[in-house]
């Protein structure tokens, strides 16, 4: 959408953090409007001329990004509040001013870059991997049907980008909540036929404090996320798997 | 929880955590037995839109029951106490952000919470009246104690919320206790539950409000 005040310019406010900790505030720029802009394309002028509207000089914002094909997850942020990816947010379907802020669930590294470390260690708690690795070579895997292949792909999908997590209630540096993420990397794993030996491990990673049973079911993952991956599933899934695991422990 | 790496594939690294238990028991007090309570509640009170003698036989005969204390104290008294403090706890713990996202279940989820932190002031009020006070003072609670109890001023909001927040925390939870459970896992099976679930809640309500009307003599008859 065209900037009201001067179609030929692009309104973006953006949340400043100089360093951890530090206290944030506003900036507003105005870039060049081109066809087909995306946010980065944006970001990459402020790099270019990091210059206020009241044309004060700052530094340019720091932001991350990789793939710039929405597969990555790295260059995620909130966008006119919402969590995204900025590669695949276009000027175009924005509406002015743009807000750009980081989020608001990790501890910000710096502007809009913040650190999402403690989403690879809920992968490394729920065992996202299949342990093969060995001394000799264990042959082929056993086949799985064209069906499971497609639910398994969708669930592959996710690029730990976040987004499920920022807009969770359940979930945040106040909560032990593992988050949708990992609850379907569980899903993944255990749906896989080799993966399914270490079934109870990933069960019970998910069964402890801040484990499955944190969901509050407001589904705002589902909404949010960006691969339309069908997380409310997966934690239902995992939900019927850990019930009956319980169950198994108490009769069995 | 340590969350060491190790690739062994036959060591079984976690186990269930007391916090599993304690939610599950949670969810399963909602539904019973606090669920299954509120329904032969409803029922019962029921009998009040036929009047005052049907409503004082039908309370009579819940009361003659043998081990009313024990049921009363085990089957619904420390159910709601745990399911209360737990419920507190859970409700605390969340951050509500739905001015950010205004998503249908979104306000379920706030309305759930909400609810609960109301239906804890309306059965401490409503217990100590119709159960307590009465107990202390030797009187037995009848249609006329309640038409009492409901002409003070406030008292028909202060009822009419509390079934509206029963009704829906309970019809609300049960959707949420079937996947909690694992018995509605796909995106289909919650729609459909959620339909299940409405009716009941809007069931649940009418019949909660006609007893209600039924202590002002106004309550709907239907009966062939
Ligand atoms: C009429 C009395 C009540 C009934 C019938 C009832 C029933 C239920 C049911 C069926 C659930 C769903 C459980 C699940 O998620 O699997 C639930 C959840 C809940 N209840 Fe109650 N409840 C009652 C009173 C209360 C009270 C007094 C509180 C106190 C705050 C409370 C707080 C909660 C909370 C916070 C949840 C949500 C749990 C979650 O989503 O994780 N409830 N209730």
């Amino acid at each position: 959408m065209a900037n009201e005040t001067d179609p030929k310019m692009v309104e973006v406010h953006v949340k400043r953090q100089e360093k951890p900790g530090a206290p944030s505030q506003w900036e507003v720029f105005r870039v060049k409007y081109r066809p087909n802009l995306n946010v980065i394309a944006v970001l990459q002028d402020l790099q270019i001329r990091p210059v206020t509207v009241e044309g004060k000089a700052t530094t340019p914002p720091a932001w991350e990004s990789a793939c710039l094909e929405e597969v990555c997850g790295s260059c995620s942020m909130l966008i006119n509040g919402k969590p995204r990816q900025a590669c695949t947010a276009l000027i175009d379907q924005l509406q002015q001013p743009i807000r750009l802020e980081p989020f608001s669930k990790f501890p910000v590294i710096r502007d809009l870059i913040v650190d999402r470390s403690r989403m690879f260690d809920h992968l490394k708690q729920v065992r996202a991997w299949i342990p093969v690795d060995g001394t000799y070579d264990l042959g082929q895997g056993p086949r799985y049907s064209q069906e499971l292949a497609l639910t398994r792909y969708k669930m592959s999908e996710c690029m730990t980008c976040g987004c499920c997590l920022e807009a969770c209630p359940q979930y945040g540096t106040h909560s032990p909540f593992i988050g949708p993420q990992a609850i379907n990397q569980v899903r993944l794993f255990n749906t896989h036929p080799t993966g399914a030996l270490n079934a109870s491990e990933r069960l019970e990673s998910v069964m402890g404090e801040g484990g499955i049973t944190d969901c509050g079911d407001a589904q705002n993952c589902v909404k949010v996320c960006p691969k339309k991956i069908p997380l409310t599933e997966s934690i239902a899934e995992v939900s019927r798997a850990t019930t009956l695991h319980a169950i198994k422990t108490l009769v069995g | 929880m340590p969350h060491e790496t190790t690739l062994d594939v036959t060591e079984s690294s976690a186990q269930i955590g007391a916090s599993f238990w304690a939610k599950k028991l949670h969810s399963l007090t909602g539904v019973v037995p606090i669920g299954a309570f509120l329904l032969e509640h409803f029922w019962t009170n029921s009998y009040a839109v036929y009047g005052p003698k049907a409503f004082d036989e039908a309370v009579e005969k819940l009361r003659s029951m043998p081990y009313v204390l024990f049921l009363e104290v085990g089957m619904i008294g420390l159910p709601i106490l745990y399911h209360s403090i737990y419920g507190i706890m859970i409700a605390v713990a969340g951050r509500p952000n739905n001015l950010r996202y205004h998503y249908a279940r979104n306000w379920m989820y706030v309305l759930q919470r909400v609810t609960g932190v109301i239906l804890l002031l309306y059965i401490g009020l409503h217990v100590y009246e119709t159960r307590i006070e009465s107990s202390i003072k030797g009187v037995t609670v009848t249609f006329d104690y309640m038409v009492k109890e409901l002409s003070e001023p406030g008292m028909f909001l202060f009822y009419l919320t509390g079934i509206l927040s029963a009704v829906f925390h309970f019809a609300n939870g049960l959707w949420s206790f079937l996947i909690g459970w694992g018995i509605t896992t796909t995106e289909k099976s919650m729609k459909r539950s959620a339909y299940v679930c409405t009716a009941i809640g809007v069931g649940l309500g009418l019949v909660g409000i006609n007893a209600l009307l039924g202590f002002f003599g106004k309550a709907v008859v239907i009966n062939f």
